[in-house]
């Protein structure tokens, strides 16, 4: 999927890709690659500018952690993120079924 | 590209557009530690200048909109200060003329002030607060629109301070005609008030050197509006001389009121050609 059409979505997948557990940034775009058997394709570096967008915003929240000798930075859904998903999956569900209903 | 080289261009790109202190230091931080979790993610990364980029346009947007909500507060603040001495001052006066100031010149300089600059820091201030507000779920504005936003935020609070400024001088002028704890309160409190108007301008400042090139016209005040209106800008001067010369009117009863009427509907127009186009309030 080209890079441009994910920018407007990216917010929503990193939400859904850390429902599940805290994740650092690296961690972060190869769920995203391996959830999507790889059609989601985008410039790694531009997760980076989300997440700390997300964060101002209080759906995230960061703390350095140290792993394998290497300091990294490790991303967990707040409370208010976890409703936020809630509430953009369900807008996506009812965007996608309308979509659906028109193209095929 | 080599992780050093590229690690090296970013911190680059990073201070070319702004981004300096701690927060480049927490991104060069995760970059390295991104780029060196396998060999080929240097190459996946994006250029660094689209990067650096990315994170400007966000943090300018997002800089820039509580900056905005940071100087309305400030100026809601010095707002309630000047309006509670303006109105004491009659009750602590002697009702003495414009004219009988300390130093006559200083004392007419001081009352055109407090006209003058409480109006301007208003508007400014309100068309700063409108913008923030209703760009507030824009995940980027447009760096022009950005510009207009902290223009609007400067000028409200110059225009603020100098409206303090102006209850001070006219405080220190107008001594012999005033009670001593009116002088002492709009002094002390107007240089106390100022303080958090400064710190604000700083943030503003700061905002200011994130370099955006988001792409988009920097829009006028009818992109502001809670309401559509016609795109005509002397249409919408000519309606404002309208209902504040008739406020003007009403408040000053019929011995001042025609004066104030035609003085303020005067200062709306001097005030649209003057700053019209710096505010957006005209293209």
């Amino acid at each position: 999927m080209r890079g441009q059409a994910l920018k407007g979505h990216l917010d929503l997948l990193i939400l859904a890709v850390l429902a599940g557990e805290p994740l650092h940034g690296y961690a972060i775009v190869d769920e995203l690659r391996q959830r999507s058997g790889g059609a989601l394709d985008l410039a790694e570096g531009t997760v980076y500018p989300a997440l700390y967008r997300l964060e101002r915003a209080g759906l995230l929240r960061s703390r350095w952690v140290t792993e394998s000798g290497r300091r990294r930075r490790l991303y967990t859904l707040t409370a208010r993120g976890r409703t936020t998903l809630e509430k953009q999956r369900e807008e996506w569900r009812s965007f996608a079924m309308a979509v659906e209903a028109v193209v095929t | 590209m080599s992780v050093e080289r590229y690690l090296d261009d970013l911190e680059r790109a990073l201070r070319d557009v702004g981004i300096r202190g701690a927060l480049q230091r927490r991104i060069m931080l995760e970059a390295e530690d991104h780029v060196r979790s396998d060999p080929g993610a240097v190459d996946r990364f994006g250029s660094p200048r689209e990067v650096a980029q990315l994170f400007a346009d966000e943090l300018a947007t997002d800089r820039s909109r509580r900056a905005a909500l940071a100087s309305f507060a400030a100026l809601a603040a010095a707002g309630m200060f000047f309006a509670a001495g303006w109105l004491l001052a009659v009750t602590a006066g002697d009702g003495a003329d414009i004219f009988s100031a300390e130093i006559p010149a200083l004392g007419v300089l001081a009352a055109l002030g407090m006209l003058v600059c409480p109006q301007i820091a208003l508007v400014a201030g309100v068309l700063a607060l409108l913008r923030a507000t209703r760009r507030r779920h824009d995940r980027v504005v447009p760096a022009a629109g950005l510009g207009l936003l902290l223009t609007r935020a400067r000028v409200a609070l110059v225009f603020g301070a100098l409206s303090l400024a102006s209850l001070a001088l006219y405080a220190v002028e107008f001594r012999a005609h005033l009670a001593g704890w009116f002088t002492l309160g709009a002094t002390v409190g107007g240089a106390a008030l100022t303080l958090p108007l400064i710190l604000t301008a700083q943030t503003v400042r700061s905002a200011a050197s994130i370099r955006s090139t988001a792409p988009g016209d920097a829009g006028d005040v009818f992109d502001d509006l809670p309401i559509r209106l016609p795109r005509r800008p002397w249409l919408l001067c000519l309606a404002t001389c309208v209902v504040v010369g008739l406020l003007a009117l009403a408040a000053g009863g019929v011995d001042e009121g025609p004066r104030n009427a035609v003085f303020e509907a005067v200062a709306v127009v001097v005030g649209f050609v003057a700053l019209g186009r710096r505010l957006g309030l005209r293209r």
